[in-house]
């Protein structure tokens, strides 16, 4: 994890999940675009894009479906983090780009999302972790790679499933919850637990890096102060 | 969905309803409203359903072409689906409004349909890796009134129920051409076995309590609710959670269960009404007119 990758963006976070890897910039609050969308809440944007070498076929430049319903997950999984009654009548734009995509991007695009935001100084009720889980029979699979991951047209056998999960762990809230595959109830029940409690050992280590983002800004204008 | 303004009051009240088990309409909290469906309706489609729930009004057509099969699927024919919001639906779908809501519920389908257990694509394979049948499945959404999610997914069930595909006997080889031949017979026709075809239920989250069926000032009250996708043998094939509020991971859990035993029973008594509606003889449709 690493954050003010992009010196131009108020806020940007980097996160490589072995061999994924993804750039998240986050731009504002800035005025609201089109004037007549007055709200008492600010409005999130989404832009979640793979770049055209990322996965094994080229993706085109435009965004194509796959991606509009990723970006939408995204926003809905961020607007239940972010305090939104903060900053009316302005917007916020995340911009996630996938830079290689090994497996679960948009369990690693939650996770840097929400710390590119917090780097951004954009108030929050708490970090997003995004994780997900693989189900085969007999075995569940925490963080799969893309050959792990589960493929439509080759697994049709049942308990056979892909679930990404957005949690929160301060606050104990699922804000994102995606599932593919054809499961039990039983089964999906465990998968969360899995999840909720991996998110868990992986929040002190997004802790961490806010820390020193944090520490690094104040010796920055430390410095300034002195000069 | 539509703009619906609710003031403080009507939301306390239906939060009040909800946690007393008694809803704005009557209903209680896992309560459907009343359905209307009728397949057969559009002769040009080799199948149709025409799906009324409530103020949602839901129009599916499949149609089958021959095409050739994807080369990494050789012995298996394809499911397209395409969903249309028309402007009708509400004045939010004019232009290109539209257009996020129809990708999402195309998406959820799509990965829905996804698992081999729902629909045996291999039935629709006519020539291993040269021809195939392609299922078009056109989704018109004429009006929105709560809660699309489910009634396209029971629209698009019972209009693949009632496609009919003709029969095709490949005739003797040409050189490497094939020579396909079609029935002359009309009737003679196969379908699909749409058992484990899944139903979607929506649940919603009002306070402390998840409703199953919302209506749209429903919709506006709550803040957050999942999507689940349940075939046939209770089995979940999809779920999403909509909406831009968080869940907690328990309560999650125990709407899943819900779902998946709503859509169980949404299953059988679809089935049992489909069953119901071929055995009917009906010469008129109703049609729109109702």
């Amino acid at each position: 994890l690493k954050t003010g990758i992009i010196s131009q963006a108020k806020g940007s976070a980097y996160i490589e999940q072995g061999n994924t890897k993804l750039v998240c910039g986050v731009y504002g609050p800035r005025e609201v675009q089109k004037k007549s969308d007055f709200s008492l809440n600010g409005q999130l944007f989404c832009e979640f894009k793979f770049a055209p070498f990322s996965c094994q076929k080229r993706r085109g430049h435009q965004q194509d479906n796959e991606e509009l319903v990723l970006s939408g997950l995204l926003r809905e999984a961020l607007e239940a983090a972010v305090c939104l009654h903060k900053f009316p009548k302005a917007q916020v734009e995340v911009n996630v780009m996938v830079i290689e995509n090994d497996g679960s991007p948009l369990a690693a695009a939650l996770t840097c999302a929400s710390l590119a935001l917090a780097s951004a100084s954009i108030p929050m009720y708490d970090l997003m972790i995004g994780t997900s889980v693989r189900q085969i029979p007999k075995l569940f699979l925490l963080d799969p790679t893309k050959d792990e991951e589960w493929q439509p047209e080759l697994n049709h056998d049942e308990n056979n499933s892909n679930l990404t999960v957005g949690f929160m762990p301060s606050t104990h809230q699922v804000s994102a919850y995606v599932h593919e595959g054809v499961s039990k109830t039983e089964d999906l029940e465990q998968m969360l637990k899995l999840a909720t409690e991996y998110c868990l050992k992986v929040q002190p280590v997004v802790q961490l890096c806010l820390k020193e983002t944090v520490e690094k800004i104040l010796s920055n204008e430390g410095e300034k102060v002195d000069e | 969905m539509a703009e619906i303004l609710l003031s403080e009051a009507e939301k306390a009240y239906i939060h009040h309803g909800v946690q007393d088990d008694l809803r704005c309409d009557g209903r209680t909290r896992l309560d459907y409203r009343p359905i209307i469906l009728e397949t057969g309706l559009v002769s040009n489609a080799s199948g149709s359903a025409r799906l009324r729930l409530a103020n949602s009004d839901i129009l599916v057509g499949v149609k089958v072409e021959l095409a050739s099969p994807l080369p990494d699927k050789p012995k298996e024919g394809r499911l397209e689906f395409f969903v249309d919001c028309s402007a009708n639906a509400t004045p939010e779908f004019e232009g290109r409004g539209g257009e996020d809501l129809a990708n999402e519920i195309c998406r959820f389908l799509q990965r829905s349909y996804a698992s081999g257990d729902t629909i045996n694509l291999s039935e629709l394979s006519v020539l291993t890796g040269q021809q195939c049948w392609v299922l078009y499945v056109d989704i018109l959404i004429l009006e929105c009134g709560g809660n699309l999610y489910d009634a396209v997914s029971l629209a698009v069930k019972s209009a693949l129920y009632a496609t009919q595909i003709p029969s095709i006997k490949v005739a003797t080889m040409d050189g490497d051409q094939p020579e396909l031949e079609l029935s002359d017979d009309p009737y003679d026709t196969k379908r699909l076995n749409t058992e484990n075809i899944p139903c979607v239920v929506t649940l919603m989250k009002i306070g402390n309590h998840y409703l199953v069926d919302p209506t749209p000032e429903e919709e506006c009250c709550s803040s957050s609710g999942i999507v689940v996708a349940v075939s046939g043998n209770k089995k979940i094939t999809a779920v999403r959670k909509i909406g831009s509020g968080s869940l907690h991971p328990d309560s999650l859990v125990s709407m899943l269960k819900t779902g998946s035993e709503v859509g169980a029973v949404v299953n059988t008594i679809l089935m049992k009404k489909l069953l119901e509606e071929e055995t009917l003889e009906v010469s008129q449709k109703v049609g729109f007119m109702r």
